[in-house]
């Protein structure tokens, strides 16, 4: 042992500086100095105090969608709650890979008992945590740290971190040393999350899809993304079957769904889709390719106007994609998931959600929305419902929604409009008789039913007089 | 692996636990084992570039044998190190100077109206390649001088040929310093030890905090050297000289420091070159192994100092033209080395000699003189080709266009004047008092546990790395 001395001796000076150093650090940050500048746009942060408060609540969460920032752009959470009859959350990190979402689930699964969660492939790429660009490593370094749970931490350090880059992904204080020189940052007061507001996971970036000039670009320069050069790395694999495996466990049925880019800005789009269908083959997942299946790919007003590589959805986007994912889980596991239709409880928490206009019964206690009528048996069709909304930050004017099924004969294109005659009366003016074309909300595209929108001056509708489908104008 | 990762930090602790703990009491197993570190090491970057490494291993060792049988049997030596000098220089050849003759070549043949075929081959210049070349060079032609034995032991030659701490950018160890090494058993010294880790931790403070900083701004301005008025280019130029040094020099001090801590000692690389007061001194002070490699195997034998005036000049030329293009294949590097071929033939006698009858004022001087010189060069030296190079010297002549602060906020400009500053202080009080520096390991263990601790707290405060600032490889890498 006496052999040994010399060098027990000088490895115990070498961890007592380490310890020394480690402990300066951590006594550095202790106070908040170091913490990263204010940023009202942390959306990873605000998901996950979400997540615990809706958890400390008593809010389950059925459906889960996961994937970067694809995910959450492109897919409104609002919409696929109100279509499947449940709650779906949206949590997603932008530039994050499939490693970084299977840790998210993980911890998830602590907080949550979801049915069901939906995979977004776009996170299933070539990355893995050895060669991350610089963004994909703030993001992630980000998304890492505004999980709580410290165990799941500890455990998935190394799995998203190469070791070089873990002093700055775990200590604030090594991460943001430049506020030494540079001076710390002045901290806005942060005003607290408002938890009564409901909150689902998803960020609207872009509300306007592609214009004509860039639709020219097309043209000229071609397709942006070349799928036939996609691959998926072998560290995507593993974490795409972990999560498989993950759900397996318990109990919760997994889906991948891929949302499309513009069809003009992939090239061989089909040869990259094969892949994801390859995956979910082997990984006997069930698959819905929103790229190269339907028509979503060929709507130009559903997509970012961006030659860039990764072009996500717009708000239009994000609600035709939820339409179209909820239909699938719909045909996938009818009413096996979520029958939350007639909770009352269920309904208030969606209280303003447009989206349980086109699918579902608003609350009674909903002030924002009239219910003209339900039930109603048409020559060639019924009309569920006939609604009257508010719109949000304009009380002059009013939403007029339809929903209609049982029309299978007579609708099998979206080439009709409905009209509605009604009696109306506008403030104090006398009664009147209007029929009024209402066209088909186009982001609903079912076959079993169909939704009608208008906007119109607010009126009080007095009584319905007639009701039929007409080929549009 | 570079030494400023966390992945060679950790690799390194468990280098030297099992060094000392298991591998230093037999000799055998000592240098099996730093055979098998230094592969690991080299390998981390490419491992398929071993395989050079094991080629110019192999073959110097069984031509160093046959040398030295031949030598003993009468029989003529030379073919055999004629045969070194065609592996080491063909595989160096091969992989760096290959597509630099063709491309020069194409471009001759096209002045002359001439279509030639583009030969260009797609490979990587393998990291160090320069580095252990010239260090295995200077086994054979030792042999062959008859300076040195021929080793007899494969495994103590090949870790000599591929010693991790020095194997991708030196010092370039002669086989007469380092190879007897590793025939003796290792003794765990501590005084050895402390003075490495010092060595080392100062070598990785002036690279993390002073060289990569300097990079910033000079990445920055080289980056478009078209649009930078003449304060940006000189700055730029300026803060590239110390740049180079910081990072060669702190490459060089980590490499000694921590061979030295296991029990083994390289040769000191730079000697405050910046201090020089003439172009000879400053050779006699800059990467000193290679300087002195090239004296001894190339120098001396065109004749060096000893045929007149102009024989020496030819040879100093010669020398700086090759040194320029052992540091890259390319007009640039060519270009650098023959400037200071010229400023060393020129310059010491006409401009450095009559400065010293101003006794201390021209020592300053002549500092300055040389200092500047060497820095006006290394436009050559950094900039991106001919073009890069003709940009960086004009915007010199810019005078129209305000200084700029670049790639780095203000506040971070005014510490770098500082530490920049703190570092030539330090290098003088060096310089003056040798004696201060070697105290340090000899005193109280408050006074060392302070410097550790605070150069440990400045590479993690005032470090130049992080989520914003790319990955940086040290400089002499791609040579």
């Amino acid at each position: 042992m006496n052999a040994y001395k010399p060098l027990l001796e000088t490895c115990a000076k070498a961890l007592l500086g380490l310890g020394l150093i480690v402990l300066s650090i951590w006594a550095l940050e202790r106070d908040g100095q170091f913490e990263e500048e204010y940023d009202s746009n942390n959306h990873p942060k605000k998901r996950w105090e979400y997540l615990y408060h809706m958890a400390d609540a008593g809010t389950p969460i059925d459906i889960v969608v996961l994937g970067n920032s694809h995910a959450y752009t492109g897919l409104s959470p609002e919409y696929l709650s109100a279509a499947t009859e449940s709650n779906a959350f949206v949590l997603a990190n932008n530039g994050s890979n499939v490693a970084d979402v299977y840790w998210n689930l993980k911890e998830l699964l602590t907080l949550h008992t979801p049915k069901l969660v939906a995979l977004e492939t776009y996170t299933i790429n070539h990355d893995d945590h050895g060669n991350m660009s610089q963004d994909m490593l703030v993001n992630q370094i980000r998304a890492f740290n505004t999980r709580r749970n410290p165990g799941i931490r500890r455990a998935s350090l190394f799995s998203l971190f190469p070791i070089d880059d873990v002093p700055i992904a775990t200590s604030e204080a090594v991460r943001n040393h430049h506020y030494v020189w540079e001076g710390f940052p002045e901290r806005p007061k942060q005003t607290p999350i408002d938890f009564d507001k409901r909150y689902l996971g998803r960020f609207i970036r872009f509300t306007s899809g592609i214009t004509d000039s860039l639709l020219t670009a097309y043209e000229e320069f071609g397709p942006s993304v070349e799928g036939a050069e996609r691959t998926i790395s072998d560290e995507c694999f593993s974490y795409t079957a972990r999560i498989a495996e993950l759900c397996d466990a318990n109990g919760i049925e997994l889906v991948l769904f891929t949302l499309p880019m513009y069809e003009k800005h992939v090239a061989n789009a089909e040869v990259w889709m094969q892949l994801y269908a390859d995956l979910a083959h082997e990984l006997n997942v069930p698959y819905l390719d929103l790229q190269t299946q339907g028509d979503m790919a060929s709507h130009p007003g559903y997509f970012e106007n961006t030659l860039k590589g990764n072009q996500h959805m717009t708000l239009q986007g994000s609600i035709r994609a939820a339409d179209e994912l909820g239909h699938y889980i719909d045909s996938l596991y009818p009413g096996e998931l979520h029958q939350r239709a007639d909770e009352e409880e269920w309904k208030k928490y969606h209280m303003g959600n447009r989206g349980m206009l086109v699918y579902a019964t608003p609350s009674a206690a909903d002030p924002s929305v009239q219910v003209i009528s339900n039930g109603i048996k048409a020559p060639d069709f019924d009309i569920d419902q006939i609604l009257l909304t508010d719109v949000p930050g304009n009380p002059d004017i009013q939403e007029l929604w339809v929903r209609i099924h049982n029309y299978k004969k007579l609708l099998t294109t979206s080439d009709k409009d409905l009209i509605l005659r009604f009696d109306f009366r506008m403030k104090d003016n006398p009664v009147m008789d209007i029929s009024l074309r209402i066209p088909r909300y186009e982001l609903v595209q079912r076959n079993d039913m169909a939704v009608f929108r208008r906007t119109i001056n607010r009126l009080e509708i007095v009584k319905l007089k007639a009701v039929a489908l007409a080929v549009k104008e | 692996m570079l030494f400023n990762s966390i992945t060679f930090l950790v690799f390194f602790a468990l280098v030297f636990v099992a060094y000392w703990g298991l591998m230093a009491k037999n000799l055998r197993w000592r240098n099996a084992f730093v055979l098998v570190c230094s592969y690991i090491f080299y390998g981390w970057w490419d491992w398929r570039f071993l395989s050079l490494i094991f080629i110019s291993s192999l073959s110097d060792y069984l031509i160093g044998q046959r040398m030295e049988a031949a030598a003993e049997g009468g029989r003529r030596t030379k073919p055999w190190l004629v045969l070194s000098l065609v592996v080491n220089l063909g595989i160096l050849g091969v992989f760096k100077y290959f597509n630099f003759f063709m491309d020069s070549l194409q471009y001759g043949l096209h002045g002359l109206g001439l279509d030639g075929t583009d030969w260009r081959l797609d490979i990587v210049l393998p990291v160090g390649i320069s580095f252990y070349t010239f260090q295995t060079l200077s086994y054979t032609i030792d042999i062959y001088r008859g300076q040195l034995r021929a080793s007899r032991n494969p495994i103590a030659f090949f870790a000599f040929v591929s010693f991790f701490p020095q194997l991708v950018a030196g010092p370039i160890e002669r086989a007469k310093d380092l190879l007897p090494q590793f025939s003796v058993k290792p003794v765990f010294d501590r005084a050895a030890i402390r003075s490495g880790f010092t060595l080392a931790l100062w070598g990785l403070f002036k690279k993390v905090v002073i060289a990569d900083r300097l990079a910033l701004f000079v990445d920055a301005a080289f980056d478009e050297p078209a649009g930078m008025g003449s304060g940006t280019a000189a700055v730029a130029l300026l803060f590239f000289a110390f740049q180079l040094y910081l990072d060669f020099s702190a490459y060089s001090e980590i490499a000694i420091g921590i061979a030295r801590m296991l029990g083994i000692r390289l040769s000191t690389n730079f000697k405050r070159p910046y201090l020089a007061d003439s172009f000879g001194q400053f050779w006699s002070r800059w990467h000193i192994s290679l300087s002195s490699w090239f004296r001894d195997y190339l120098y001396i034998p065109l004749g060096g100092n000893r045929g007149g005036a102009t024989r020496t000049w030819r040879n100093i030329m010669i020398v700086f033209l090759l040194s320029g293009l052992w540091h890259g294949a390319s007009w640039n590097f060519v270009l650098w080395g023959s400037l200071n071929g010229l400023f060393l033939i020129a310059l010491d006698p006409l401009v450095i000699r009559p400065l010293r009858r101003l006794k201390t004022v021209g020592r300053v001087l002549q500092a300055i003189v040389v200092t500047l010189c060497w820095t006006l060069s290394l436009g050559f030296f950094r900039a991106q080709g001919w073009d890069g190079a003709v940009a960086a010297y004009s915007a010199l002549g810019n005078s129209g266009e305000a200084f700029a602060v670049k790639g780095m906020s203000a506040a971070e400009f005014n510490l770098l004047l500082g530490l920049l500053g703190g570092m030539m202080a330090v290098e003088w009080i060096h310089e003056k008092w040798p004696v201060l520096v070697e105290r340090l390991h000899t005193s109280h263990f408050l006074v060392r546990w302070t410097v550790y601790y605070s150069l440990s707290m400045a590479i993690v405060l005032l470090g130049s790395y992080g989520m914003n600032v790319a990955d940086a490889q040290f400089i002499y890498f791609q040579f």
